[in-house]
């Protein structure tokens, strides 16, 4: 391939290797100064750099309350639980305890119990009626008649 | 101004007390040569200015923390080759939507150049090397006008000399091409 390359290189003899291009007159003798002036204007904070500084303690100070508003608030959230779910959670897991801990009999008597005391209950709202309808004026009979 | 060495510039930056005489004493030393690698990929004067002055200022942000893995030549020139890449890369994104593509202006702004004092061959030629893709008009540039070695242009472009001997010689071919249908 170098040998390929160095005839092709041939066809360009009539060429001349130096650069067609040309600065302006003492470029070269300023430039390094000008990159110095470029350095040290980049060193330079630009507005929103500024901007920044200036408002970095009133930044900190609300991050700081922002921080502590949303510890309390987590806080809150987790030692003053009043959910009702969990509330509910907190009831079937005690009623649960105490059914492992009664025997067959006694869940039995419990269910009893409260199916009587709905039916003394019961009895008692209608003897209230009743009482309450012959104050009104009502006749016995009529009463009987309508049960 | 007395010829010092990169060793002798580096030592100065870090531990002569002056880090921007060290500095200044470096730009001086390697304006010119990173002027034209620049130049002959971007064409425009004013833009290898600038780039120029942002491959040194990029230089002096990292000096501190350069290793020496490399020489300092071979670092300046891989700052100053990203540059130019970097700026012909977003150059050419902004026109793809426009009506002229990059190559077409840098072909116009070779024929209005006010710093271009090149005769009908050679603006020939560099009408040819916009043709080529970046990477190889660089390859190019580097090997036939700085006369750069391979070894020296593989550390400095990071890759193999065996790819750099086939981008040169695909570049050659396709400028023989465009200047023998002239």
């Amino acid at each position: 391939m170098k040998d390929r390359d160095s005839n092709i290189e041939e066809k360009f003899k009539g060429l001349k290797k130096s650069t067609p291009f040309k600065v302006p007159e003492g470029y070269f003798d300023e430039f390094a100064s000008r990159v110095q002036e470029r350095i040290h204007d980049k060193q330079q904070p630009g507005l929103w750099e500024k901007i920044v500084q200036f408002l970095k303690p009133q930044l900190a100070l609300t991050t700081v309350f922002a921080t502590a508003a949303l510890i309390i608030f987590v806080a809150i959230k987790v030692f003053i639980d009043d959910d009702p779910v969990a509330g509910n959670n907190q009831l079937s897991d005690i009623y649960e305890i105490y059914m492992y801990d009664l025997s067959e009999e006694q869940i039995m008597e419990m269910i009893y119990a409260t199916e009587e005391s709905t039916e003394i209950n019961e009895a008692t709202y209608e003897e209230e009626i009743i009482d309450y309808l012959l104050n009104e004026g009502f006749e016995i009979t009529e009463l009987y008649e309508e049960l | 101004m007395a010829a010092y060495s990169d060793k002798e510039l580096l030592d100065q930056f870090r531990n002569g007390g002056n880090p921007n005489y060290a500095f200044h004493l470096i730009v001086r030393k390697y304006q010119e040569r990173l002027y034209w690698h620049i130049r002959k990929m971007v064409i425009s004067h004013e833009d290898t200015d600038d780039l120029l002055q942002e491959t040194f200022v990029k230089a002096w942000q990292a000096l501190p923390k350069f290793r020496e893995e490399s020489n300092l030549f071979t670092w300046l020139y891989r700052i100053a080759t990203n540059e130019s890449l970097g700026f012909l890369r977003r150059k050419k994104r902004k026109q793809m939507l426009s009506l002229m593509d990059a190559e077409n202006q840098l072909n116009n702004q070779i024929e209005s150049d006010p710093y271009f004092d090149g005769d009908e061959i050679q603006q020939k030629l560099q009408k040819a090397l916009l043709k080529l893709p970046d990477k190889q008009r660089l390859v190019f540039n580097m090997k036939y006008f700085e006369e750069m070695k391979y070894e020296d242009m593989a550390r400095i472009l990071e890759t193999s000399t065996g790819s750099l001997k086939a981008s040169y010689h695909h570049a050659i071919k396709k400028i023989e091409k465009y200047l023998d249908s002239d």
